[in-house]
């Protein structure tokens, strides 16, 4: 309750209240930026890493240290940002700046609406931010910046705050991959808060002559690639009108997210590989990708006995088992048709094929293992539950993300990241959807023991003695071992660990891309782990 | 049955004005009534609540001070030690009326007054739980900690003293309006007790997240640029109006003139 009470937050979160320290310390960072060649966005413990190798060189900066990570992730965005279209920026200024007492303004549900009454720096800002094209926000605390972060729709900010608010907003932007530049306030009062304006305007001014093409709006995106999909275009792109093909463009042109070919085509867009000449080219290979999927979901869901697809009767229901299967190795076939017919050079034919191929036999592995488990009735280790999920999941996203990456001509160093990371994002897709999975159903009592379930197995890695009874009741016919399980505390803490692993794989997905060194391509696959996951 | 008063003067930086407490004061005294002097009771809540048990279990007493509504959620953080229901809640500015019908002797409570000496001014947020819906919006939005989760899940103020003086920022967040400043000026934020309507109507919150976000900032820009415009000519026109009328007053007292006269006098204004 008392003052007293409060740790000194003041320690790290100084910032130096001259402009000419502020400008050294810039300075210094620039250089150190513009030596190390800092492709954004930074991971927050990349951030730390360099801020820490400068205070080593400069222990004076010491007191400095929230600054200088600020400073060192404005510079690593400075290329891009000079980029972006003034018309695509926005400015985010707090409320705190304006005059305490005097401030005539009303607010709306985004922040303080500015009457430009010349009591505080706000309206001198606002006219400079006008006159360049920018949107200025002026918001009451950080609701507002959150929600235009998270959003995903925007291209670029400036924020000015206090460090403490940066450290709240940060992981958002790093999360969201927008560019950003953060401007400190002299002063984290809350009140009759200052900015350096020096600062402000030559970073409001920054723009050089090219226009930074990296940012990809999904949305759109996804709006286009839908059109691909209609039973019209599936028809002219598969060459075919008999009642099978019929079923096959049906079931293709129905339901799903399309989240295979839009990873594809959005990995030649920030590869900058994508022209009007290429496109028809990339959208038989988006389809061909989407071929091999919708064709492994027809068999799973009669290997798995699951009656339903996207909310409606799975296709071996809609006719039955045999013209399903059917279906399915169709689809494979087009599958390879509309690669063969997209004309790819040589060497590029062979990357497809053999990625393709790739896909397919660990996807099938993956199901094999699962099938075998499950026929044997016993509980496997949590690393073997981890290969399974990896096999399963993992060729899918490799597959459209290799696709994308071979048609931009990528190099082997741009592959191999794309392996590791698509491994850990399917590890971690599984991870969410077992979590998902099995709270659904030990929450309705119709969880199956004998499904092959992360939280089971690691249950059963702490208490093997526990499950093994459970297991055994299980077999004899009791029915009450699901309702049993949701009250344990071990059923908690193993879905606590499974929520630990989800972080830890996708923490493992955004450390594979700490190598690469193309920025939309990064920024990309870290949006795209985020959408996923 | 004596009533007994109390007012509350909020001393620290407070919003009343001190004329209006010793308007209230003399008044009192001319016709002897004894009444208690508080002299913040933001300050008191907080850190002499004991200060404050003579009041809140008084048989029939009268606390004189803001917002009501303020008043009442402000002491029922104390908890059980609180307000019982016999204690009622008056906003200064209306305080003559009630007191002209409090007649003299039928308060007993001598010219007591119950102090706060800290030099913290006390500027915290008081959550109205008849509006609460437990959003957690508040907590999730202040960045001093001022707010905490309890046993029952039930968002408190759990830090009062981390609030930054004069931020009134998670009571625009509340959508339901029930986080109260007492020391605050703006409707609602001072615990009056009507909804503002800012947060009905065109959500912008809601339009960022669905729809383009540039142009909804751009429609945003260009409809406040409009309301200032009409709030000028509203004003410019008030003016006009204002001289017009003084001319036609001059005319008519200068020339006594008909009413034609004055009609002219008014045309000009429409």
């Amino acid at each position: 309750m008392f003052r007293e009470e409060l740790p000194d937050i003041r320690l790290s979160k100084a910032v130096p209240q001259s402009a000419e320290k502020i400008k050294h310390i810039r300075e210094l960072i620039r250089d150190y930026a513009a030596e190390k060649n800092l492709v954004p966005p930074l991971q927050e413990e990349e951030v730390i890493h360099h801020s820490g190798i400068l205070i080593w060189k400069h222990p004076e900066l010491f007191p400095y240290r929230k600054l200088l990570a600020v400073m060192i992730n404005n510079y690593a965005w400075h290329r891009i940002f000079s980029g972006i279209p003034f018309n695509r920026r926005i400015l985010l200024l707090p409320k705190c700046m304006s005059h305490s007492t005097e401030c005539p303004a009303e607010y709306d549900d985004l922040g303080l609406l500015c009457q430009q009454c010349g009591r505080c720096d706000i309206a001198g800002i606002i006219t400079r931010a006008d006159e360049l094209g920018y949107h200025t926000i002026v918001s009451e605390g950080t609701t507002a910046v959150t929600l235009l972060l998270a959003s995903g729709k925007v291209e670029c900010v400036i924020g000015v705050g206090c460090l403490h608010s940066f450290e709240r907003s940060f992981p958002l932007a790093v999360k969201e991959a927008v560019p950003s530049i953060a401007i400190p306030l002299f002063n984290a009062e809350c009140k009759d808060s200052r900015v350096d304006l020096d600062w402000l305007n030559e970073v409001l001014s920054l723009r050089d002559e090219t226009n930074w093409q990296g940012w990809i709006d999904l949305n759109l995106l996804k709006q286009e690639i839908g059109n691909w999909f209609t039973l019209e275009n599936l028809h002219r792109l598969l060459e075919s009108e008999d009642a099978t093909s019929n079923i096959a463009c049906k079931w293709m042109a129905s339901g799903g997210k399309r989240w295979r070919p839009l990873i594809m085509v959005a990995v030649c867009k920030a590869l900058g590989s994508m022209t009007d000449a290429n496109t028809e080219a990339i959208m038989k290979l988006a389809v061909a990708v989407e071929c091999f999927h919708k064709a492994s979901l027809v068999h799973d869901d009669i290997e798995d006995d699951d009656a339903e697809r996207y909310g409606a009767p799975a296709l071996h229901e809609q006719h039955d088992i045999p013209v399903a299967i059917n279906i399915g190795d169709l689809l494979m076939g087009y599958g390879y048709q509309l690669i063969a017919r997209a004309w790819m050079k040589g060497e590029q034919i062979t990357q497809l094929l053999t990625i393709a191929a790739q896909g397919h036999r660990d996807l099938s592995l993956g199901q094999g293992e699962e099938l075998l488990w499950r026929r044997r009735k016993e509980l496997l280790p949590v690393q073997q539950i981890l290969k399974i999920f990896s096999n399963k999941t993992s060729p899918a996203f490799e597959v459209a993300l290799l696709f994308g990456a071979v048609v931009a001509g990528g190099d082997k160093a741009l592959m191999e990241i794309i392996r590791n990371y698509s491994r850990a994002l399917g590890i971690a897709y599984q991870i969410k959807d077992d979590l998902e999975d099995f709270n659904a159903d030990i929450g309705s009592n119709s969880f199956n023991i004998l499904q092959p379930s992360l939280i089971t197995a690691i249950i059963n890695e702490r208490d093997p003695l526990l499950m093994q009874d459970c297991l055994e009741r299980t077999r004899k016919g009791d029915e009450t071992v699901a309702a049993e399980l949701s009250q344990l505390t071990q059923t908690k803490e193993a879905v606590q660990e499974a929520e630990k692993l989800l972080e830890d794989y996708k923490q493992k997905a955004l450390n594979t891309l700490k190598e690469l060194n193309n920025p939309a391509m990064k920024i990309l696959l870290i949006r795209l782990l985020n959408k996923i996951i | 049955m004596s009533k007994q008063v109390y007012i509350c003067g909020c001393e620290k930086d407070g919003k009343i004005e001190k004329a209006t407490v010793e308007k209230l004061k003399k008044s009192l005294e001319e016709k002897n009534i004894g009444y208690t002097y508080i002299e913040d009771l933001c300050g008191s809540v907080l850190k002499n609540p004991e200060d404050l048990q003579g009041m809140c279990h008084a048989e029939d007493a009268m606390l004189i001070g803001c917002q009501p509504r303020a008043m009442e959620k402000l002491l029922s953080l104390l908890g059980d030690s609180g307000a019982n229901t016999k204690l009622t809640f008056q906003h200064i500015d209306k305080a003559d009326e009630m007191v002209s019908n409090i007649t003299a002797g039928q308060a007993v409570t001598g010219d007591a007054k119950i102090s706060y000496r800290e030099e913290w001014k006390p500027w915290y947020p008081v959550i109205d739980y008849d509006r609460c819906n437990g959003c957690r919006k508040c907590l999730n939005f202040c960045l001093f900690g001022v707010y905490a989760v309890n046993e029952e899940g039930k968002v408190v103020v759990d830090q009062p003293a981390n609030c930054k003086d004069m931020c009134p920022a998670c009571a625009r967040v509340c959508p339901q309006e029930a986080i109260i400043f007492p020391k605050h000026t703006d409707n609602t934020i001072d615990g009056s007790d009507g909804i503002s309507g800012k947060k009905s109507g065109v959500n912008l919150i809601d339009q960022i997240q669905n729809e383009d976000v540039y142009s909804v900032l751009n429609a945003r820009r260009s409809n406040f640029k409009m309301s200032l415009l009409k709030k000028d000519q509203l004003k410019m026109a008030e003016e006009e109006r204002r001289i017009c009328s003084c001319h036609a007053a001059a005319k008519k007292v200068d020339e006594a003139s008909s009413e034609k006269n004055d009609k002219t006098g008014h045309s000009c204004c429409e």
